[in-house]
């Protein structure tokens, strides 16, 4: 199924989670927020959380500099 | 509303207390505020600026560090003679020359694990203007423990985050978003940043905090992040959601009580 990573469209397997998302493409997740549909998704639900056709995730780091 | 305004304060705020969602109320609460501003850099200095000069009664503004000649391409709060002077000492000199109403506290030690609850605590909200994570993490825990309403601005590059959490009952705080932090290896020091891009984010920390202390829109009761690029000039606005295994807000009050 496709979905949008950071507006990019990808295929990925309709089983895939947040966290299998993220081991497939080897992304760290020092300082990493994840968000689908404009929502951000807390760490602890990663893996348990399904992607769904047409999702539109974002992933982005923290921020420290002012 | 309890107090009065002046006749000169209703002639400065005259223009803001012309909106209805403000009015005379909202021009009351905000002179009744307390409001802490740790970080006197480029997001502390507009957000001081528009705080001070909105009305808000109270500022304590935070900093340790001393006025720099490459800070001045963002921190538009200090003047080139300045360099080398404490950034709250002087900010507050400054800010004083434009808002004299206001009262100024100037805080000029580090934030630390020592200090960091009784400058929350004595205040009726907290804006985060640091650069740098570990300070970040000191404010969001007092701000949960305490249950003080933080918003909390950052900027690199060109891209820019505002984040606003009123730290109600089961509303998100900031390692909620945040399980795992960055080490502190990007900052302004060594990545650059532009200077009005600060000056987006910290100028939103002022509306926010302005909207929040005179109870304009639904910030009480709603956590928010927004993200800015300022290259294609796009803002994404996320909702949060609390996470129930969080390391710093799980089990804590903000989650337990049933009245703010």
């Amino acid at each position: 199924m496709r979905i949008k990573l950071n507006n990019e469209i990808v295929e990925i397997e309709s089983s895939f989670t947040l966290q299998t998302l993220l081991d497939k493409y080897q992304i760290s997740e020092t300082g990493l927020a994840a968000a689908i549909n404009d929502t951000v998704i807390p760490h602890s639900s990663w893996a348990s959380t399904t992607l769904s056709e047409h999702d539109e995730i974002t992933l982005f780091q923290a921020i420290a500099g002012g | 509303m309890n107090g009065t305004l002046s006749q000169p304060e209703q002639l400065r705020y005259a223009r803001q207390m012309l909106l209805p969602e403000l009015g005379e109320n909202g021009q009351l609460r905000l002179k009744q505020a307390h409001v802490l501003i740790i970080g006197m850099g480029g997001l502390g200095c507009p957000a001081a600026m528009y705080l001070a000069a909105a009305g808000v009664g109270s500022l304590v503004i935070v900093d340790f560090d001393t006025v720099e000649r490459s800070n001045l391409h963002r921190q538009i709060l200090y003047q080139e003679h300045q360099i080398g002077r404490n950034k709250a000492q002087q900010g507050a000199i400054n800010l004083h020359a434009m808002a004299p109403d206001v009262s100024y506290q100037v805080v000029s030690d580090k934030v630390t694990a020592d200090n960091v609850f009784s400058l929350v605590s004595n205040v009726d909200l907290v804006l985060d203007c640091t650069d740098n994570i570990h300070t970040r993490l000191l404010i969001n825990q007092a701000c949960v423990n305490l249950q003080r309403p933080l918003i909390s601005g950052a900027a690199i590059g060109f891209k820019g985050q505002l984040l606003t959490l009123p730290m109600t009952v089961n509303s998100p705080c900031y390692q909620c978003i945040y399980h795992s932090t960055p080490d502190d290896h990007s900052s302004c020091l060594q990545d650059g940043v532009m200077g009005p891009l600060v000056g987006v984010i910290g100028s939103m920390q002022a509306l926010q905090a302005i909207k929040y202390l005179s109870q304009i829109g639904s910030l009480h009761q709603e956590a928010k992040l927004h993200r800015f690029n300022a290259i294609d000039m796009q803002w994404q606005n996320l909702a949060l959601t609390v996470d129930p295994n969080c390391p710093v807000c799980a089990g804590k009050p903000l989650r337990s009580k049933d009245a703010y």
